[in-house]
Formats: structure tokens, C-alpha cells, sequence
């Protein structure tokens, strides 16, 4: 029932990753800032040191729709058991064509690894995924808009985007910005044991300094 | 006249190294360039050039120093040349000067300048000597102006460079820690992006509480602890 209609082959894709057991499900992540007014520097910087730098980089425009998942009768206790699971649905605004993406992250992992260490799981999904989400149980915690660049070096997702509220009315023009940065990420997905390419991912991040300082940075321990 | 000697030994010897030093790490650079090609990584060819841009620098601040006797003061003269290969050449110029013979020396050795920059050289001699004094001075003068004007401008275009230079390093700040921390704990939580504003209360789960507490939270806040209360007590009563 989950599975989506139109693009069945992922789904395929998807049992076969299973059986064999080597799912790319781990997703190693370094995250960081750059105030809008060295964006281009950074873009620069960024073309040059990732794939094709002979085109411009690609560019998005998505609304990401984050559901919870959980039992909400149960009385709120501090604690990840109370927090349920955050399902986020993601759809392209500039590529209405485009299957909705439907993500599961799951909470860093603890230990010294070089870069956030995650659970993550992305699947293509249809465009009503949103009621099927609700009817399931799911309730609506948040959304936003995220507008940037998409740019990759070998198998390293390089993202800058910057990150919009949603306005009271939800029209799509009525945007207004959450801070006056914009956000870099560096993410790979990977299988728990390749160390390796989070140290690359590293590699990248260092090239990036001092415009932009990536870390890993656990979101638990920011505070409330 | 023999401390002279000591200086003069000493510093070639230092000059010596240091022009070894850039030898060594310019070959380093022409096998890496030749193995690695366009393989190689950016930073690895930056630090070779780093490297060597250091390494010239300091040959230049030796040639400078004050204790350094002034090099082009000493001539060097050719006393005796010899067609004969000579073994102790070919090891002091790794293999590059087989003997001191007539085609090398007049390359390494030049005390007299080129046939044709001579006979410029002697062209201008005739024609200054043809010029009036008083013209000549006058002509000396002009071109000094000009020379002074166009340092002038020169050097304000240097200065104007330079305090640009600074204040572009002197203004680091391309990102801002606290804006990464909002943006991550967002994009983590949701924290900012929710429609109903997080209540300013004790609470310190992340998570949204419940509609019913978030709306009565917008009250006063005595209001809310009782509710609070209300809750906690609520399912024990069940």
C-alpha cells in the first residue's frame, strides 16, 4: 500500500538492497552556516572544488512536510520514547512532476566518529502520501521551505540552502526567513562500516575553512 | 683582509644551501607534476609552491642582510680555460659542465656586454655628447617630474590596495555559530517552524506539547501550572 505507483522499480531496487544485505542506510553529515553575504564566495569556492565546475550548480526549491508519529494519548515525559518518529515528506515546488520523497532520519548515533552518524532512510513516494501519513495516525508538527544549490564531489551530496517559515495564511509567496545564513551541508550515504569515506567528507570540510566551519553537531545538545 | 675572507666564504656557503634547499623542492615539484599530473590534488601543488615561495624568501633576506658583503662588488675573472673534461666540474654542476672550455665560459663568466648592446650603448654616448649641457639638464629635469609623478601615482594606488587587503582580512566573520545552531536545531526539531509559537514555559522537551497545554499555556501563567497540575494528576485518578 505504501509502495508508489509510479516509480515500482525502487521499490524492487529497494528488496534486493535487503536480501543481500548491504543497505546504504547509514548517512554521515557535517552541517554548518555562511551569512548570506559571503554566499558567493562560498558557491565559488564550492565549484571548484566539486564535480563539473564548468556548469553552474543545480539549484532547488522544496517544501519539506514533517509528520510525527506516535502514541499521543500517552502522557508527555521527557525522554526520545515520548518524542515518536519525525516522517518527512519532501516535494520538489520547482519540479511538480517529481515523486514526493518520503525521509526517516534517525537520532545520531553516539561514538568518535569523524562526522554525525545517522540512520536514514529516503523512498520515492506518490503525491498523496500526506493523507495516507494521517490516516496511519501521523499528526502534522511542521513545515518549511528550503531553496538553494545542489552540487556533488564523487559520492559526497554537497547542499546550501537557505531555510524559509512557512507564513499564518500558508501562501507560497508569503515566505519568511528563518535566519540571515545560509545552511551548508555535507552528506554521504554509506554502510555503517565505510569509515572511509566519512574522512574525505572531512577532507572537504577543511577545504571549506574558514568561510564555513562544518562539525558534527548533535541538535539534542543545543539546548531547549 | 683574511676576516674578509671568512664573511665571504661563510656567506657564499649560506647562499650555497639555501639555492640547494629551492633545487631540492622544485625537483620535488617536477616529479610530483610528472607522476601525478592532473591527478594531483590542488592543496598538495599550494603547499609545493608555499615551500618554495619561503624558501626564495629567505635566500633574498641573506642576500640583504647587512652583514652580507655586497656580491656584485667582486668580479670573477677567467684565468685559464681548458677543453679538457675536467672531473671535479662535472661533480660540482651535477653532470652539467663537462670542462671549463671557450663554449661555456663566455655564458657563465660574461664581463662585456653583447656586440649589439655595445654599439647602442656607444650610439647614445655619441649623441649625448653632440646635446647642449643646458638642454640636457633641462630635458634630465623634465624627465624627473615625470618619473616622481608616476611613482606618486604608484604608490597611492599601493596604499589604497593594501588598506583594502586589510580591511578584507581584518573582517573574518562568514559565518556566525549561533545562526548554524538555530538553523541545525531547526531543521533537527522543528524548533521556529512550528505555527503556534513554543511556549515560553519551564518545559524542556523539545518536542510540541500537546494542543490543549500549548493553547491554555497562552494564558496567564499561573493558569498554566494549574492545568499542568490537572494533567499530571489526571491519569492516576483514572
Amino acid at each position: 500500500m505504501a509502495m508508489p505507483v509510479n516509480v515500482p522499480h525502487v521499490g524492487e531496487n529497494l528488496e534486493a538492497a535487503m536480501k543481500s544485505q548491504i543497505v546504504p542506510d547509514q548517512e554521515f553529515l557535517l552541517q554548518g552556516s555562511v551569512l548570506d553575504t559571503s554566499l558567493g564566495v562560498v558557491i565559488d569556492r564550492l565549484r571548484g572544488l566539486c564535480d563539473n565546475a564548468d556548469i553552474l550548480p543545480e539549484t532547488f526549491h522544496d517544501h519539506e512536510v514533517v509528520f510525527v508519529l506516535k502514541d499521543f494519548s500517552a502522557m508527555s515525559t521527557p525522554g526520545p520514547a515520548s518524542q515518536g518518529v519525525m516522517l518527512r515528506v519532501r516535494r520538489a515546488m520547482d519540479y511538480p512532476d517529481l515523486p514526493y520523497q518520503l525521509r526517516y532520519v534517525g537520532y545520531p548515533e553516539l561514538g568518535n566518529y569523524p562526522a554525525l552518524l545517522r540512520n536514514c532512510l529516503d523512498i520515492p513516494v506518490s503525491n498523496n502520501v500526506c493523507e495516507f501519513l494521517t490516516e496511519l495516525g501521523a499528526k502534522l508538527d511542521h513545515e518549511f521551505i528550503a531553496k538553494g544549490f545542489i552540487m556533488k564531489k564523487g559520492r559526497i551530496k554537497v547542499t546550501v540552502f537557505k531555510m524559509y517559515k512557512m507564513g499564518i495564511g500558508m501562501a507560497k509567496d508569503n515566505l519568511e526567513q528563518m535566519t540571515m545564513s545560509h545552511m551548508v551541508e555535507l552528506s554521504v550515504l554509506t554502510t555503517k562500516t565505510d569509515m572511509s569515506v566519512a574522512e574525505d567528507l572531512r577532507a572537504l570540510a577543511d577545504q571549506l575553512k574558514p568561510l564555513v566551519q562544518l562539525e558534527r553537531i548533535d541538535y539534542r545538545r543545543l539546548g531547549p | 683582509m683574511q676576516r674578509e675572507e671568512r664573511v665571504m666564504d661563510a656567506t657564499l656557503d649560506a647562499v650555497l644551501q639555501r639555492v640547494v634547499d629551492i633545487k631540492g623542492s622544485l625537483q620535488e615539484l617536477l616529479v610530483k607534476i610528472e607522476r601525478e599530473g592532473e591527478q594531483g590534488d590542488w592543496p598538495s601543488y599550494l603547499n609545493s609552491f608555499s615551500v618554495i615561495s619561503a624558501q626564495i624568501y629567505t635566500l633574498m633576506k641573506l642576500l640583504k642582510n647587512e652583514k652580507t658583503p655586497i656580491l656584485r662588488n667582486y668580479l670573477t675573472l677567467p684565468l685559464q680555460l681548458n677543453a679538457e673534461s675536467d672531473e671535479k666540474l662535472l661533480v660540482a654542476t651535477e653532470g652539467r659542465v663537462p670542462s671549463f672550455s671557450h663554449d661555456f665560459v663566455p655564458n657563465m663568466l660574461r664581463t662585456k656586454p653583447e656586440p649589439d648592446m655595445e654599439q647602442k650603448h656607444q650610439a647614445l654616448e655619441a649623441k649625448m655628447a653632440q646635446v647642449n649641457s643646458d638642454t640636457a639638464q633641462k630635458q634630465i629635469n623634465i624627465h624627473n617630474r615625470v618619473v616622481k609623478h608616476v611613482m606618486d601615482l604608484v604608490n597611492t594606488a599601493r596604499e589604497e590596495w593594501e588598506t583594502e587587503t586589510a580591511a578584507r582580512t581584518s573582517q573574518p566573520q562568514t559565518c556566525s555559530l549561533n545562526e548554524t545552531q538555530i538553523l541545525v536545531a531547526a531543521l533537527g526539531t522543528g524548533k521556529g517552524f512550528k505555527i503556534r509559537a513554543q511556549p515560553p514555559g519551564p518545559s524542556p522537551t523539545i518536542q510540541q506539547p500537546p494542543p490543549q497545554i500549548s493553547t491554555a499555556s497562552k494564558a496567564v501563567s499561573a493558569v498554566k501550572t494549574n492545568i499542568k497540575a490537572a494533567t499530571s494528576i489526571h491519569p492516576y485518578s483514572r
